[in-house]
């Protein structure tokens, strides 16, 4: 017999058959942060151009990865993933600059302003492979 | 000491040698922790170009989050933020999702407009004029008069087509205008025109100002108007005589009339040889995009 472990939400059966009534349930794999900078990072990006972050994980696959910029610095507002909104000072354009492959994640910050940009990211790598 | 770690494999794995992807839990990696669920929408009327909503979390900090979003015209779920999640649409039709402390906030873009079409085509090939010179207003120049009388001319008229015209026979509109852009006045009284569809099945590249026309038609004035500008005038009636004719079909051409009505001499509209000639549609029918966001309790700033 294999050993299983299952842990039910409060109020649900753990002999329950559907999956939305457990925290954890080892009959299906869940998502753990392998890597993440908990207070945010910055990147210096020059006026009217780009600059590149590369973030080592040497994971061995290309894992799931979450990515929040504060793209008009000094907002407050955090954008998730690769926001296409060219109204902020910058932008993370969705094309091959931006991608995650076994051993880094990488992505691009253009400035689509005439002055200097020192911008806020949040990467979250998760050890779960796409 | 060795710090304790605690490990769970996943079904079928060793727990002493299983890599990351295959532990269910370890002690040394968090795992997100559930929030809340939550959903907002809205409604894009036809023309409308961008659309803004917003759920309140209220965790006083920036959380980890997911979006994803349907719209109600196919059912299609995307995830947020997308990129040309209709072709069909524009190049330029999107939605993003950005968090503070308070909210999280979703933005869809259509930049053309939903249920919005237009096409524009140069002179050279869509336009036709019963009078066009060269020499005016300065000498080289050329011009083509659009409606009016002239100093020296009895009345002149044009007739313009529109190529590919993406409309469905017997299409629901809300409004379509006929527009040109690149267009004068001479004289100071108003300019009269009527203005009629060409009543063809697909408007022939032969079309002139003597093409059979439509029963719909409209009796309008043009006043005067200082430099260039661009003239737009309703054709919604003469657009939708010809869609219901039983020979239309989605992308053939359609053709337009614009004849002088009596204008007092020495008044017109002229064109300039950077002219070119629209279609502008808008389309019934409402779009809702409904969109869900799942929110950890996990700090991002």
């Amino acid at each position: 017999m294999t050993a299983k472990i299952a842990v039910s939400l409060s109020g649900k059966s753990v002999h329950s058959s559907d999956i939305e009534d457990f925290s954890l349930n080892s009959d299906f794999t869940g998502v753990k942060i392998y890597k993440q900078n908990e207070t945010y990072d910055t990147v210096t990006v020059p006026a009217s151009s780009f600059e590149d972050v590369t973030i080592t994980h040497n994971l061995g696959f290309a894992p799931i990865t979450m990515l929040y910029t504060e793209l008009t610095p000094g907002s407050g507002n955090w954008f998730f993933g690769l926001p296409y909104d060219i109204s902020q000072d910058t932008i993370i354009y969705p094309d091959y600059t931006t991608y995650v492959d076994n051993a880094v994640f990488k992505f691009r910050i253009s400035n689509n302003t005439a002055s200097e940009k020192i911008v806020k990211y949040r990467y979250i790598i998760f050890g779960n492979s796409l | 000491m060795t710090t304790p770690v605690i490990k769970i494999s996943n079904i079928g794995k060793d727990v002493k040698t299983a890599g990351i992807d295959d532990l269910l839990l370890h002690s040394s990696y968090p795992i997100p922790k559930y929030h809340g669920t939550y959903e907002s929408s809205v409604i894009f009327t036809p023309g409308d170009s961008v659309k803004t909503s917003y759920i309140t979390h209220g965790l006083g900090y920036v959380p980890m989050f997911i979006a994803s979003g349907v719209k109600d015209s196919d059912g299609k779920h995307f995830i947020i933020p997308s990129l040309y999640y209709d072709p069909e649409l524009s190049p330029d039709t999107y939605t993003i999702a950005w968090a503070d402390t308070q909210n999280i906030y979703f933005k869809t873009v259509i930049t053309n407009g939903w249920n919005r079409w237009n096409s524009t085509s140069f002179y050279s090939d869509t336009a036709y004029f019963d009078l066009s010179v060269n020499d005016f207003p300065d000498p080289g120049d050329w011009f083509g008069v659009v409606f009016g009388r002239p100093s020296g001319y009895d009345g002149k008229s044009s007739a313009w087509r529109i190529q590919d015209v993406l409309i469905n026979n017997s299409e629901s509109l809300v409004s379509a205008n006929l527009e040109i852009s690149n267009v004068f006045t001479v004289g100071s009284q108003d300019t009269k025109y009527h203005v009629n569809g060409i009543d063809e099945d697909n408007c022939p590249s032969d079309f002139s100002t003597s093409s059979t026309k439509t029963s719909a038609t409209d009796t309008r004035t043009q006043s005067s108007v200082s430099g260039y500008f661009n003239f737009s005038t309703d054709v919604l009636d003469q657009v939708n005589e010809i869609i219901s004719r039983s020979g239309w079909n989605y992308g053939n051409d359609m053709g337009f009339i614009l004849t002088d009505n009596s204008t007092t001499e020495g008044n017109w509209l002229g064109a300039n040889q950077y002219c070119y000639s629209s279609l502008d549609i808008l389309k019934s029918g409402n779009l809702t995009v409904n969109y869900k966001v799942v929110v950890f309790k996990d700090k991002i700033a």
